[in-house]
């Protein structure tokens, strides 16, 4: 699904580099779910962003679902990006001035989807996410933990392959990250591959994979299968 | 997705009024100013007798003494009577008048109303036809009267109506300086802009004459001209004197198909040839035949002042325009979050560029709506200042149609800049700090 070879990642302003990413060797199969973790600046963001084509790399290889995607133009990586990868934020990133359903609609406007196959998408999405009745609400009327699901609704409507998920839990209380985490193991369990930043080491251990990145390196990588 | 991003711009809108208002207010300010002064030019400009203009022709001679210096040479811009005469008989020509203007006391066949002094003009029936003159009632006096100098004329639609009020005018006497004069035709009401047949100390925005009689009847009762006069040197005391002398006064318009042309510049040479042989036109070797539209030019219709005025108050729009610039800059750069949000979800930058210019574009609508009525507005009150510039002061079809292009080509180029800046956000970058 995923493949970096030898990526690195430097971050230039006219007196500083900063290297947040050296040269590190991941590679992320198929309906894995792979916790990322590490100290806080040590690349884990970096990482998301690259993998999620949000940044370019700035050395190395990376090949998502078998393209390298280091070739492609910027209409090409904004195709693949919406037709592969699905985002979930840890401030969740919803547009206040849009509603829960026209929120979730964002992704797949961008697919061209007809109307009817957007419509119905979209309700099935709130509804696996248990929000199908608050479609016309609007994110300021929801509770964090509500919002994170609409940002979830709206990444599994554009039915991607690859969920990113940037400490999806990190502005719930524990009973609403424990429904969210719950909500990604489903998830994955119908076959959607999932990688989650965090520094929640109780939400990582869930994970099959445990992916600890240091100083912009893999410092460690060990299955966890319970 | 043009519509989607229609409903995101009016959403947009919606949720942040106060910087696109102003953003519409300034941009519609800039379109008024310009489009005020623009109007004027483009009236001003205007061919008003599209079809017909064309055909129509105005000889011009240089009649200078030898003595005239180098530089004030060239052809004069009216006539003497001497030229106006062999012209008026000058074969080629379907149609053709002389023309001066008359200032007469008229004298209302109705009780109670006062006499006073009004301005006509001498002109032959041909006028009529060559400027396409609307009649209401009647017609333009036949060839006879224009050979007899009949006691005929024509009243303007105005005038007919201050005269006579609802009383059918045709075959009734009106009292032009003590001579009962028959009425023949009443125009329709008929306001050309420009008026281009009689310039020399007329206005090109003004009025239509009050009414109209044949040349031959203001020459045989010696009308003097109300008018530009020049004459080389002391001006003579009696009419006949003054029709022979070197006086120019008379403005005179031919009708010709191009095929008639050559010809005829050919005979006003010959004229021209002729006169020298007489010690006339020492300085002249050939005569002038100029279109409607150098005449318009070499009286100056389009007046420097009103080109200046246009120009800066396209520099004003451009001014207007580049604060629309930075209103679109500052409104774009508080979405930075939704456009991070947008591209993680696949937009791509051209994407985003679109939603943003249809956003610069549906500001521009609304800054085209408010130009047109603060343009409405400027227009009425220049209006107000007089009859003439009421004339000038109105929006015709492509005149809306330029200000509605102005301001959405205007929003929509202030745009550009602010829309690629947009596209640029880093999405990484804004998407964690939300």
């Amino acid at each position: 699904m995923l493949k970096m070879s030898g990526l690195g990642k430097v971050y230039r302003t006219e007196r500083i580099e900063t290297h947040a990413l050296r040269g590190i060797d991941v590679t992320v199969d198929e309906g894995e779910f792979v916790a990322v973790t590490g100290p806080s600046g040590s690349g884990k963001t970096s990482f998301l962003n690259v993998a999620g084509l949000l940044e370019d790399p700035s050395s190395g290889r990376y090949e998502l679902d078998g393209t390298d995607v280091t070739q492609l133009d910027d209409d090409a990586r904004s195709r693949l990006r919406n037709r592969c990868i699905g985002f979930i934020f840890q401030g969740f990133n919803l547009i206040p001035e849009l509603n829960l359903f026209d929120n979730v609609d964002v992704p797949l406007r961008y697919r061209g989807l007809p109307a009817a196959e957007r419509r119905t998408r979209i309700e099935q999405a709130l509804a696996q996410v248990g929000l199908a009745s608050r479609a016309k609400h609007y994110p300021a009327e929801l509770s964090g933990g509500q919002q994170q699901r609409v940002a979830i609704a709206r990444a599994l409507a554009g039915q991607p392959r690859l969920l990113l998920a940037d400490e999806p839990t990190g502005n719930l209380d524990t009973q609403m990250a424990r429904g969210v985490m719950e909500l990604l193991e489903q998830i994955n369990a119908a076959g959607t591959t999932i990688v989650m930043v965090t520094h929640d080491a109780d939400l990582a251990r869930r994970a099959q994979r445990h992916l600890h990145i240091v100083d912009g390196q893999v410092a460690d990588l060990a299955a966890l299968v319970d | 997705m043009a519509g989607y991003y229609f409903r995101l711009a009016l959403l947009s809108l919606r949720r942040n009024p106060v910087l696109a208002a102003l953003a519409a207010l300034i941009l519609g300010i800039g379109i008024a100013a310009c489009m005020t002064s623009l109007t004027v030019l483009h009236v001003l400009s205007a061919d008003p007798l599209p079809g017909r203009s064309a055909r129509l022709f105005v000889p011009a001679f240089d009649n200078s003494s030898a003595d005239r210096r180098e530089g004030d040479r060239g052809p004069a811009l009216t006539l003497t009577y001497t030229e106006v005469e062999r012209l008026l008989v000058l074969p080629g020509p379907a149609r053709r008048a002389a023309m001066y203007g008359v200032a007469m006391t008229v004298k209302p066949p109705r009780e109670g109303l006062p006499p006073s002094l009004e301005t006509g003009m001498a002109t032959g029936a041909d006028f009529f036809a060559m400027f396409e003159a609307p009649f209401a009632h009647g017609s333009a006096w036949s060839a006879a009267d224009d050979a007899e100098g009949r006691d005929v004329v024509v009243l303007s639609a105005e005038f007919a109506d201050k005269l006579f009020g609802g009383a059918d005018p045709l075959g009734q006497r009106v009292v032009l300086r003590d001579r009962p004069y028959r009425v023949v035709g009443v125009l329709a009401p008929w306001r050309p802009v420009p008026r281009l047949w009689r310039l020399s100390g007329y206005s090109a925005i003004g009025p239509v004459e009050r009414f109209f009689i044949p040349f031959r009847n203001a020459i045989v009762r010696e009308l003097p001209n109300d008018g530009w006069t020049s004459c080389a040197g002391k001006r003579e005391a009696s009419f006949a004197n003054f029709l022979a002398a070197e006086c120019n006064w008379l403005e005179f318009w031919a009708e010709l198909d191009a095929g008639q042309l050559p010809a005829w510049r050919a005979a006003l040479d010959a004229h021209v040839a002729e006169q020298r042989g007489r010690g006339r036109m020492p300085n002249a070797d050939h005569a002038w035949v100029k279109t409607m539209a150098e005449r318009a030019k070499e009286f100056g219709v389009v007046g420097d002042d009103t080109k200046l005025q246009a120009g800066l108050s396209l520099a004003f729009l451009a001014a207007c325009l580049i604060n629309v610039i930075g209103l679109l800059a500052a409104r774009f750069a508080n979405r930075a979050g939704e456009i991070g949000v947008r591209r993680a979800l696949g937009a791509s930058r051209r994407q985003v560029m679109a939603q943003f210019l249809v956003e610069s574009g549906v500001v521009g609508v609304a800054g085209a709506l408010l130009g047109l009525l603060l343009t409405s507005g400027g227009l009425l009150l220049m209006g107000r200042r007089s009859e003439n510039l009421a004339a000038v002061a109105r929006l015709d079809g492509p005149m809306l149609a330029l200000a509605v292009a102005l301001a959405i080509g205007g929003a929509l180029l202030a745009g550009l800049w602010p829309t690629w800046r947009a596209s640029r956000v880093r999405p990484a970058m804004q998407l964690k700090s939300q």
